[in-house]
């Protein structure tokens, strides 16, 4: 076994803590995300780069891996075309608030 | 000869002095000729025929060969080197006047001038290969700068390309997520369920087709990161019968799935990538046969697990078997949809894994796809108990706190810091070597840095201290250096408990005999 019980117990306090976060860092998300169309900052995509980044190591770590691959995703576009992540983010974003609740 | 220029050479004798004459007649062969100040000759020593100077008598006219002298001054010594006289000698010509009589000396120079004309010759043809050889390195600079410059275009061109497909398959796949959640919505709602299945299995296979295209971008700037964990075999069968089952029974087409006496319970995998190669195989049989059946079987022979897909179809030209493995290319007899890549993509990631993707095929008999990885079986015993202390350093508190939890767990004691600035300032609190983690887990990715730089700096006071680095993504040409390190291990985020542990087993207990 690789992790005993008490372990797994405080894993899925973790994991419930982390879902109850997602909300917040969605909305943290789409505020940078409206403030790079708004004024191109650079440094909101760094910020957004740097936290679909996370979030796609950290969502597969507490047993997201859909939310892991969406933040890849997202990762990606915000990096390569950064214009057009809107439905990328925006599929992110909807994913993060329901599992939320999940 | 002799005197006091001779440097204390005393007198010669007779023989020598006549040998050395002879041996200036025989190679200078000198012709003195005297003659007056109106260029009438007076008389002769030496061989004129050898000039080509006949019938000199005294009191004659110079010979017309020698018409040279008319315009020169006799007054004073001359030196006339390489004259070529009419006769096709060529001759040093000397004047010496002495006392109101007047000596022309001849040395025959022929074959000195042949031999200058030679090395002239030569030192032109140096030259003429000399500049041949610039031309051609200018040639070359132009042709190297024009090739840098293509490959510069190129390389723009394969970045805008994989950004342009990357972009592309984002936008299938989002709508596409949205026809497949609402077909399964109307079916659950009681739809019509033929219907409705036909657009979920036509979405479900274009969704692969840009799944497909997508993994393809990725596995052109970035290094696969396999990470093998202990899957149990039944489980993997299970899953893929799930997958596929009601997809062959609707083409009415039979699927077996069987695994071979021997095989163990559990074996050391990427279910991920494993999983991947299995559903693009057994996808591929199903679409590609009309009738009959498909059969997966899993074996297990020195080490190496293979699955078999085996099917019924048209089957594969020889000389198309090769070409389906490349990207983007797909066989003649193909159904239509696919972008071709599925396949190319399996090799890729079979080959990550140390393994390989064959086929075996006739046409009019099927094909059989086998795909074949080492895969080690998983220590049976109980997990050896880990100790020792580790200091961790990420950015990222979610992680730090999994890791915590998890490092805890297994009686590790742990330290955590979540940047370099951080760690700059625990190494001055702990200045002692003894005061060293015995192992470093980092992030590739920091706020402030590279793990890297971590490593760096810990290495410096323990040039073999274990590091384990967690990476989402890390440039391939870095990853590979690094992990020519045997102190050294690269895991690919996310990573589950399992492998992290099987890892560090392996970094913190060398000596433990654990699968790999």
């Amino acid at each position: 076994m690789t992790i005993s019980d008490a372990g797994r117990s405080a894993i899925e306090r973790a994991q419930m803590q982390y879902r109850q976060e997602l909300p917040a860092k969605a909305d943290e998300l789409q505020r940078l995300h409206q403030a790079y169309l708004q004024r191109r900052d650079m440094d909101c995509q760094q910020l957004l780069l740097r936290q679909t980044h996370r979030l796609s190591g950290s969502a597969g770590m507490y047993e997201l891996p859909h939310l892991s691959q969406l933040a890849r995703a997202a990762h990606h576009q915000i990096r390569d075309n950064p214009d057009d992540a809107a439905a990328a983010l925006s599929e992110l974003l909807d994913a993060m608030r329901k599992a939320a609740g999940g | 000869m002799s005197g006091p220029a001779d440097n204390g050479l005393s007198a010669l004798p007779g023989s020598v002095e006549a040998f050395v004459q002879q041996q200036i007649e025989r190679i200078a062969a000198p012709l003195i000729i005297e003659y007056t100040e109106n260029l009438h000759l007076v008389g002769h020593q030496g061989p004129a025929a050898r000039y080509g100077l006949l019938d000199l008598d005294p009191g004659d006219p110079l010979p017309e060969a020698l018409d040279f002298l008319s315009n020169m001054e006799h007054d004073s010594a001359q030196e006339l080197p390489f004259v070529t006289l009419p006769t096709g000698k060529v001759a040093h010509v000397h004047i010496q006047p002495r006392e109101e009589r007047y000596f022309l000396i001849l040395f025959d120079a022929t074959e000195q001038h042949e031999l200058v004309q030679a090395q002239q010759q030569q030192a032109n043809e140096v030259r003429l290969l000399n500049s041949h050889q610039q031309r051609t390195m200018e040639q070359l600079r132009a042709a190297k700068s024009s090739i840098e410059q293509q490959r510069g275009e190129l390389e723009i061109l394969h970045q805008a390309q994989t950004r342009f497909i990357a972009m592309m398959s984002h936008e299938f796949r989002t709508p596409l997520n949205a026809i497949m959640g609402y077909a399964e919505l109307l079916s659950e709602e009681g739809g019509d369920s033929e219907r409705l299945g036909a657009i979920r299995r036509s979405a479900w296979h274009l969704l692969t087709m840009v799944e497909n295209v997508l993994e393809q971008a990725r596995l052109g700037r970035e290094q696969v990161t396999i990470t093998r964990e202990p899957v149990p075999v039944a489980d993997l069968l299970r899953l893929l019968s799930d997958l596929f089952q009601e997809q062959a029974a609707e083409r009415g087409l039979g699927l077996r799935f069987s695994q071979s006496p021997g095989i163990p319970e559990k074996l050391m995998l990427d279910v991920m990538r494993v999983r991947q190669i299995a559903i693009n195989l057994i996808g591929n049989a199903i679409r590609y046969t009309a009738k009959g059946e498909i059969s997966v079987n899993l074996n297990y022979r020195d080490g190496r697990l293979s699955i078999l897909v085996q099917d019924s179809g048209p089957g594969i030209a020889p000389a198309e078997q090769d070409r389906i493995f490349r990207p983007y290319e797909r066989g003649s007899g193909s159904p239509g949809g696919g972008a071709g890549l599925g396949l190319a993509i399996c090799r890729q990631l079979a080959e990550a894994m140390d393994g390989s993707l064959r086929l075996e095929s006739q046409l009019g008999r099927g094909s059989r796809f086998i795909f074949t990885i080492p895969a080690a079986v998983p220590d049976a015993r109980p997990p050896p108990q880990l100790s020792g202390r580790i200091l961790v350093l990420d950015d990222d508190p979610d992680l730090r706190q999994w890791l915590k939890i998890v490092l805890s767990d297994w009686g590790l004691e742990v330290s955590m810091l979540a940047s370099l600035a951080e760690l700059q300032n625990w190494r001055e609190q702990h200045p002692s070597a003894t005061d060293l983690p015995d192992l470093l887990l980092t992030d590739y990715l920091l706020e402030d840095g590279v793990g890297v730089e971590a490593m760096k700096q810990l290495r410096q006071l323990d040039a073999e201290l274990p590091i384990v680095m967690l990476t989402g993504s890390v440039p391939a040409e870095e990853g590979i250096r690094m992990t020519h390190d045997p102190n050294f291990l690269l895991l690919a985020k996310p990573i589950s408990a399992a492998a992290l542990r099987n890892s560090l087993t392996r970094m913190l207990l060398p000596d433990h005999q654990d699968t790999p």
